[in-house]
Parts: structure tokens; sequence; C-alpha cells
């Protein structure tokens, strides 16, 4: 087997108990690398087109890359896979913390799971062993309690685990799994599959060697990483004040979305208000000390101890820009107390705080139109920056209670439900999204549009480059996009299977990332390479959509994410993004057709995915 | 269905191994014996340097090909097309310049034995529009118009690397090479309506320190140069008058080259694909059937001979190549060149691409690190020609085949010069020591060599401190 994998997957079935054990193959290893690419490999497989995500075909995937359980910085992501039960296509998400070099230890690569298990059960793998336990007296336990428990009733706190909250219990839409008790692979409904399957955690301990092919390859790119993070300025800011440390600036310059998107940052939130909810500013006052995921040489977590303010949440975590800006300027709430008491009670539930500050803010959005009332929001008072009205509402999502059983599964669900509030909704293909404002970085239009996994702005192409200033030419020029779209979405596709934080390239060095892959695998593995790979599981994940029966017209973004209209005042005044056309040019450099999705046969065997070409074109045509 | 290509490698042992001689063989294997008729117009199409690069085709090396065809019967003519203006000296963008630069390489009437036509006339405006019917980037563009009056036509190339095209083979000797001035701008993209040069805007940052430079600078060049009057400096500002523009690329190294347009980042793409879509344009103008290529995979350079310089080759030289089919040419060159570890010492070392198989063209010659695939790929797109092949291993031809006329084996040198032989005086007289002079070890033992290296800028500071 090549460096930097087991060459064992796990097959775990919870309706009869089984579980098997089944090879990675070289090949697979070679043609998908790892993570969400053997994910959307082994999915494709074995879920049934069509399965209900909640359902007992439903296959979910916990997955590592080559780079974990190695020494390569920033190389500590695990994956989790399935079908979306909130988009209805496919979903990845990924997290940092430890649990995937742990995993990875245990001497497998993954663990994919069907089945529902009759009781409440928790998979505990544990060096080249795994087990169903019973899981009974976990159940109702926040993701913090579930953790201790687990160390408790095995006798080792260093067993990591990945386990819903109560929220994903009660299959709410935007729950998650949360590791390391505030880590998250949040988005698109994970907490829900598990709870669906009865499944409340995966725990594991591993203390067996990951073999890699050029160990002193790798500490020799780790040294050369930190000597040019020394010198970098924004690895000093992410390393100090973590993603957080632009929160002001973005909430100014139209990159964070204000008033669930239909407000304009410098007017509606104002500078004030935007210096109150930073990191920088209340960092001095909160933080206990740094937190780094494994291998991390950068560092952008920090644990904070909350001690005043309404709700001393004590001991929790900083939260992340995402957190900070979906419960701050969204909202127009200025008050970090509520973002610091919202982000605690969403990683002790279980629930994305990007979906939970969007259903809010959206739900804000609806009450001050009067399209909501305050009976049927259980008489809270749901006024913009009204914070606590803000941590009420939060709460009740967390318990399902109320409105928040509604509430929970997200604002296109609740919009469904309550027969309202469409004009409101800020969704792409049905998920909220993220805080990046594409009319600032029209690039991530077509990525929370067009990506298989819709509105994420961690799945590379044009935005976030256009975010962080790379000279790639006008943002605005919508002629000219296709090829950079596609050459930096194949990038991130190799960042994401192979199990780095996209941190390596912001602050580290974009081109370790190959150098460390072969150091890993001992491979040669060129920027050829990671074109092809990328390329490849770009489709894969793309297919999987395809046969669920998504076609581009499906795939959707609301109105006021891409200008439509334009703002009338601020940073992105008069700015439309012209989405169409990001999208045929995309699809142009993907061989995708514009109608049906499907991609070329010609670039299907290139890909060496000439199933695919089975699956979707009759026999005569091939 | 797979093609074949004829090949054999830079070993050499005999006369009948010498590199023309293999050329020769190779492209009689390929079929150029059938390939036209007594009488016929039969053009080789080659790229013969830019004023200042020496490692582009030898004069021998076409010499070969001229005198086989004069052996079958038909009259060569060594064909080109100008090119566009690589720099304020640019040497083969008008006919006269081209034909007093490669006579300077060893390229005229006398050397070669047939004439030389620059086939889109004196400033490349001689030209015909010709249909692309299956592009990928392209719908037409425009062709030297004297290409025309050819019978068959032998694309002889020096297989390379390519700064824009990505590697330089057959599709670009024809892609670009057939090209006239209008054509070379349209295959490159410097004219399109969206990433074109009158598109471009001015990077004033770039532009202002062009300006600090000792007059004549860039900016100033550039301004000279224009024959539009399309660039101006205004008030310390230098401005571009995108209105103005002709489209006619002379600006192609002073100002887009030199960074002071900004180009699209998606332009780079279209460079290489541009070539294939071009290729098939001029073959099936002038006729796919009238085409058979030979490729000279020798210096294998990193940028083309167009470049005005050459920098160390990336990988051994590798041999000969011919073939009917312009793709799989280039697809054999590229996959030997791929096949072999890179020079030591060159760009392939320098920038980590040594090993076999890591793709030298894509990350080394490719100034935007466009797939080397990029060219064949889109070749066979367009039709004109099948990625895979089988290669076939020629074996030499009879050495008399090569000897150097009039001699032949019944017709030897000390025969034919019989009586001018025997008028010479051979006798020496004692020009001889008994002894050699000096021991053995005096002759044998490594005397001491250099003493010291300093670089030429010591040697000035030194001149100083002595004065």
């Amino acid at each position: 087997m090549l460096g930097g994998y087991n060459g064992k997957m796990l097959f775990i079935n919870l309706t009869d108990r089984t579980i098997e054990e089944k090879e990675l193959t070289e090949e697979m290893a070679r043609l998908y690398l790892g993570g969400y690419g053997i994910g959307a490999k082994v999915l494709f497989e074995n879920m049934p087109g069509g399965a209900d995500p909640l359902g007992p075909d439903s296959m979910l995937g916990f997955l590592t890359g080559p780079a974990n359980g190695t020494k390569a910085f920033f190389g500590g992501r695990y994956t989790i896979v399935h079908k979306s039960p909130v988009t209805g296509g496919w979903n990845d998400a990924n997290s940092g913390g430890f649990f995937a070099n742990e995993l990875k230890k245990t001497g497998f690569d993954a663990v994919f799971i069907n089945g529902i298990s009759d009781k409440p059960v928790y998979i505990w793998i544990n060096d080249g062993k795994a087990e169903i336990r019973d899981a009974s007296e976990l159940w109702g336990l926040d993701t913090k309690e579930t953790l201790k428990a687990i160390h408790q009733e095995l006798g080792d706190d260093k067993i990591r685990v990945s386990t819903i909250g109560p929220s994903g219990e009660k299959k709410a839409l935007m729950s998650c799994p949360i590791n390391d008790g505030h880590r998250a692979p949040a988005r698109g409904g994970g907490g829900a599959v598990m709870g669906s399957k009865n499944l409340k955690a995966i725990a594991v301990r591993g203390t067996m060697d990951v073999k890699v092919a050029h160990p002193e390859k790798i500490l020799e790119l780790n040294k050369k990483i930190a000597a040019g993070m020394k010198d970098n300025p924004m690895a000093g800011g992410f390393a100090t004040f973590g993603t957080g440390v632009g929160t002001e600036a973005s909430a100014l310059n139209a990159d964070s979305p204000v008033k669930n998107w239909e407000g304009v940052g410098i007017t509606d939130f104002g500078e004030e208000s935007a210096h109150k909810v930073a990191a920088p500013t209340f960092d001095e006052k909160y933080k206990e000390g740094k937190y780094a995921c494994s291998n991390c040489p950068l560092g952008c977590g920090a644990s904070y101890k909350v001690e005043d303010g309404r709700w001393p949440v004590g001991e929790t975590e900083r939260p992340e820009y995402e957190t900070a800006a979906a419960f701050g300027c969204l909202m127009l709430n200025d008050q970090v107390d509520v973002i610091f008491k919202c982000n605690e009670i969403c990683n002790r539930a279980g629930l994305d705080t990007i979906s939970t500050g969007m259903t809010i803010a959206w739900a804000i959005a609806c009450y001050e139109d009067g399209i909501l009332t305050k009976e049927e929001l259980d008489g809270i008072e749901l006024n913009w920056g009204n914070g606590e009205a803000i941590v009420a509402l939060t709460k009740k999502i967390a318990r399902g209670e109320g409105i928040g059983k509604i509430l929970m599964n997200g604002s296109l669900h609740a919009s469904k439900e309550l027969g309202k509030g469409e004009e409101h909704l800020q969704t792409a293909s049905g998920i909220e999204l993220p805080m990046h404002d594409p009319k600032l970085a029209p690039g991530f239009a077509r990525t929370y549009q067009f990506d298989p996994t819709p509105g994420r702005h961690v799945k590379g192409g044009l935005g976030m480059a256009q975010l962080m200033g790379a000279p790639i030419g006008d943002k605005y020029d919508f002629d000219t996009t296709g090829y950079l779209d596609v050459k930096l979405t194949a990038g991130t596709e190799v960042t994401n299977a192979a199990g780095f934080c996209m941190f390596l390239g912001i602050v580290g060095d974009p081109g370790a990332q190959n150098e460390y892959i072969e150091a890993i695998t001992g491979e040669s593995f060129k920027p050829q390479n990671a074109d092809e790979i990328g390329i490849r599981i770009l489709n894969m994940r793309h297919a999987f959509n395809l046969r669920e029966g998504i076609i581009p017209k499906d795939m959707a973004i609301s109105n006021y994410a891409v200008g439509k209209p334009a703002q009338n005042e601020g940073p992105v005044e008069g700015i439309t993004v012209d989405n169409e056309k990001l999208r045929d040019n995309f699809f142009a450099f993907m061989g995708w057709d514009l109608e049906t999705g499907v991609p070329t046969i010609s670039a299907l065997r290139k890909l060496k995915l000439d199933y695919l070409i089975e699956e979707f074109y009759e026999k005569s045509m091939i | 269905m797979p093609s074949k290509v004829y090949f054999m490698n830079d070993r050499a042992n005999s006369l009948q191994e010498s590199t023309p001689f293999k050329a020769v063989k190779v492209l009689r294997d390929a079929g150029l014996e059938n390939h036209f008729k007594k009488g016929d117009t039969v053009g080789i199409k080659i790229h013969m340097g830019e004023y200042g690069n020496s490692l582009n085709l030898r004069p021998q090396w076409v010499g070969a090909i001229v005198e086989e065809v004069k052996r079958l019967g038909g009259k060569p003519v060594i064909v080109d097309c100008n090119t566009i203006l690589f720099s304020d000296y640019s040497s083969r963008a008008i006919k006269s310049d081209h034909l007093r630069s490669v006579s300077r390489h060893g390229f005229n009437e006398e050397t070669l034995g047939c004439p030389i036509w620059i086939c889109d006339g004196d400033y490349g405006f001689d030209d015909v529009k010709v249909e692309i019917p299956n592009g990928v980037y392209m719908k037409h563009t425009f062709m030297g118009k004297k290409l025309l009056e050819l019978d068959a036509v032998i694309v002889l190339t020096h297989f390379k690397g390519h700064p824009m095209g990505v590697y330089g083979g057959a599709l670009k000797n024809v892609g670009i090479g057939m090209g006239s001035t209008r054509g070379k701008i349209s295959t490159h993209y410097l004219n399109h309506p969206k990433y074109g040069i009158q598109n471009m805007e001015v990077n004033q940052e770039a532009a202002q320190q062009a300006a600090q430079g000792p007059h004549p600078n860039i900016i100033d060049r550039v301004i000279a140069g224009c024959p539009f009057d399309a660039f101006e400096m205004k008030d310390g500002q230098f401005i571009f008058h995108n209105e103005k523009c002709g489209k006619c690329a002379s600006c192609f190294s002073g100002a887009l080259f030199a960074g002071i347009l900004a180009m699209k980042p998606e332009i780079t793409a279209a460079w290489a694909p541009t070539i294939a879509d071009a290729a098939a344009g001029y073959i099936n103008a002038i006729g796919k059937e009238k085409f058979i290529y030979l490729s000279y995979a020798m210096d294998i350079t990193p940028w083309c001979d167009c470049v005005n310089f050459h920098d160390k080759p990336l990988v051994p030289n590798l041999g000969v190549f011919a073939s009917k089919d312009p793709v799989a040419i280039d697809m054999a060159c590229i996959e030997m060149a791929e096949s072999k570890t890179g020079m030591a010492e060159s760009q392939a070392e320098e920038f980590g691409f040594s090993e076999p198989g890591t793709e030298r063209f894509t990350n080394v010659s490719s100034m935007a690190k466009v797939s080397q695939w990029a060219q064949v790929n889109a070749g066979e797109y367009n039709g004109i020609g099948s990625t895979s092949y089988v290669l076939v291993e020629s074996e030499p031809a009879p050495e008399e085949d090569f000897w150097f006329p009039p001699y032949r084996p019944d017709n030897v040198m000390g025969y034919v010069n019989k009586e001018a032989l025997k008028s010479g005086d051979y006798e020496p007289g004692d020009y001889f020591y008994q002894l050699p002079r000096l021991s053995l070890a005096d002759l044998h033992v490594k005397p001491v060599g250099k003493v010291d290296e300093i670089s030429i800028i010591d040697e000035e500071e030194e001149e100083l401190v002595h004065h």
C-alpha cells in the first residue's frame, strides 16, 4: 500500500449489527486520494440512488485522508459524507480537532455506516477492533457531556469522540456531529443522519503507526513552513485572533452579509457595532489559551472563560468568524455575550452555527416584516439585534421546543412548513448560505450554487482567491472565469480529500500540499496530478447528485446573494453577479451539459470514470 | 485507429546513423516516396530560428531532406511565414529581415539548394482566411497565401518546449508557422474581443517602474513602437488608448510580456489548444493528404526557437520521428521526452521535475503551467490525427545512400581524383625527435588548472583598487 494509508475500511450495518472490513485498494488511493474522494466513490457504489437520507439505505461515512495521522502540518481534518437531508443531494463536511488522526491510528482509513439500529448505540473503534455499544445512557446528553461519559465508560480520556447532541437525536436538519467538544463537520445535516440511525457517536482510540514513505521529507517541509509563517503577517493575525481576525472589517466591507443579506454593513450595522463583535476587541478579556488541532503550527482556535454578562457560560471556545458573523452583523446583534452563549448552545446541542444563525436571521426578517407574529414565535419579540430574543430562540431550536421544532430544520423547511417567508430565504439549493457575500467576491456565487455540495465557502473556486486579493484579474469580469474557477476548485478538492486544512495554502505554502502528498505516499504528485484527481473527485460528487435527479436548473441561489436587485449603497453598490455566466463558463470547462449536467463521455473516459458513462448514457450513445 | 510513428534514436556509429540521414530514412519509412509525383512542388516547412537563438534546426538537417526530395524528382522549396513582433528588434516579422536573419543561421538558397518562400508576403499581409470546421476555441484563422501553391508539404520540425504553446512540435510548426501575421495574432488570442490586447488595462505600477529606466526606456519604446499611436505618457501616467489599438500585437513583448499591460489569466488556457485549431484550419485548406511530418527531437530546450536565446535542454536528445499524423508524432515526442530523466543543471532539475513522468513541458516550459496534453488533445478533437500510435523503430538505410556526392562505391574518391592525387609531393623529411622531450609524468599528470574563481564584477573592482 502507498504510504499514508492503512488500506482498510470498516463497513458497519446497524440494522443487522454486522461489521465488515474491506480493502482500500491502491487503485482507489491513486484515483480518489482520500476523504470525500473515496467517500463519493464508495457511496455511489453502495448506496442506491434515491435513497431516503434518513432511511436504512442511507450510508454515512467518516473518512480520513493520507495526510491524517502523519506529521504533516495542517493535516488534521476528517470528513463525513452522506446524502443531505437538507438539499437531497450529496453532502460532505470536514472538521479539525484530534479525531482525524486518532481514527487513522486505529488502523482504518474510513468507517461507513448504514442501516438503523433499534436502540441508541455508539461505535467504538480501538486499534484494529470495532464494536457496536449500547448508548442508551448517552442518549439525551449534550456533546460535551457525551465526551466525558464515554471517557468514563471506557476508562480512557485520550479517546476521541465525534458525537451528536440532542439536536441530532431529534433529527434536526441543522444538526451535526461535534468532535472534541467543539469542532464540527457542521453543514448539511450529518447530525440528523446519525440520529436517524440511532447512532450517538463514534469513539476512536488508536496507537498504531501510520507508515509514510519519506518521514524526513515531511519534517523538512514542516520546518520550511514554520519558517515561512514567521514572516507572514497573515499567519500572525490568524494565529492570534483566529478566523475572527477580520470580523470587523468583513462586517463593513460587504464580505459579511448583514441583516439577513438585505442590509449594508456600514449603514445598518455601523463601525461601532462591528468593532464590538470582533475577536481582537474581546480576546484580551476572555482568552485563556490557544487551541490548535493536531499537527497545526498555526492554532487558529482559542479557549475562552466567560464569567460575566448575562450568560456567564464559563469555559467555552472563541466563536469562529462564521459564527460571529451569523450571530452578529447578520442579525444586527453587537452584544458579544449573545454570540458566546449561542455558540455554546450550538456546540453542546450539535448544531451548525451557520444554518442556525441564518435561520434565526430569516425569522427576524420575517418577524420585522410582519410575516411571523410574536405568537408564532412563542411570545419572543424577535427584533433585529434583540440579544435576549436571539438567545431564547437558539435555546428553543436546540431543545426542539415550540417554534424551535420547526426552525431546527432550517429556514427553507420552516418556510415550507409555515407556508410563508420565502422572500427572505437566503439559500443555495435549500441550504443556508455562509458568511461571504458573492457581491464582494463573485466567485462564491458559482461555488455556492453549483458545487455538488452547495452553499459552502470552503469548496475552492474563484471566491476565496478574490477575497484574499489574489492577482487573478478583474473579479467582475464574468466572461473569463471558467478555467481558473475549475483549476482553483480542483486544488481545493485535493486539500479537502487529503485531510488538509485550507490554512495550509493560505498561511503555509500553496505548493507544499503536493510535496507533502509525495512525501507521504512515496509517489510523484505534481500539479497535473492534483488537477486530474481534483477534477475526478468533483465529477464523482456531481455524479452522485445527477443520480439523485438533480439537474442544473435545480441548482438555485437566492437573489440577494447575487445582487438581484443590486444594493443602492455601500461597498458593493450597483453590483449584480452574473451567476448564469459563471455557471456557463464553469460547466464548459468541466464538460458538463448545461441542461442535463451530464459530463461528456470523453471527459469521463479521460478521468477513468467509465462506469459513470454506463450510468448516464444510453448504450447506443457510447 | 492508432497511427504509425517511425523513429530512430540519437545513438550513432556510422554515416547512415548520422542524424540527418536517419531523418531521411524515417521519412522514407513513413511514406515519402509515394507522397508526391515527379515535378511536384514540395514545401518543406521549417522554423529557421529567431536572431540570437542557436539551437534551432541546423541547415544540414534540412539540406538532407531537400536532397531527398530532389532525388525523388520533386521540386523542393523551403516555406515559412513572417512572425508577429516579438520585440523591438524582431528579426523575422517582415520578409526582408526574415531572409537576412535566417541567412545568419545558414539558411539561404545556396546552402540549401532550393528557394526559400516567405509565404505571407513582405509584411505578413498576403493571407487567406481558412475555416476551422471543428475547433476547440476557433472558427477560422488566416494562412500565408502562397502556401496554397504547394503540391505536398513536409513539416520539418524541431521539437522543444514553448512558453505559450507548452511545447513546440509538428502541430505548432503548422498551427503557428503557417499563419500569416493576422493568423498568428488570432491563434494567440491577442486580438480576441475579450482577452485581446485592445482590451487590456495598463498596470500603472509596472509602467511607472519601467518609465524610471534610462531613456529610451521600455515605455518610450512602446510609445514609439506602436504603429497606431495608441500609447501615451500624460501627466506622469502611462495611457493606453484602447480605441486606437489596431490589434497588430506590436506591443507583444514591450508592453504585454513586460507586464505593463495586464493580461487576463484565462487567455493562457487558450494558447495551446488554439495552436491545434489553427493547424487543423491550415491542414484542411491545403489538403490533409498532402502532409507528412518529420521531427528532430534534439536540443529539447525549455522554450521555442522563436525566443532569441536558448536555455539548456530539459532532457537528452531523443532522435528523429516521422509520421503522416501530426498529433501522433507530437504525442510520441512528448511521451518519449517524459520517459527520460531531466538533464542535470537544466530547468527541469532546478524546478524539481527531473524525474520521468513529471510533465516538464507543463511545469517548466509553460508560462502558465498549462497541460502539455492540451495541444494533442485539441488536435485529436479537430480530427487531424490520433493521440494513440504505434511506435515503429526504423533501421538505418544503406551507407552508400549518403555518401558525399559524386562519390559512389563504383566511383570512389581516389579513382575520381587519381591524376591530381598522384601529382602531389608527399615526402616529409626528418621531422621527428628520436625520443620525446617530456617525461610520461609531465604529459599524463593533470596540470594545475583553475587557481581561483571570481565574477567579472570582482575583476572590475580589483582593477579599480589597482588604479
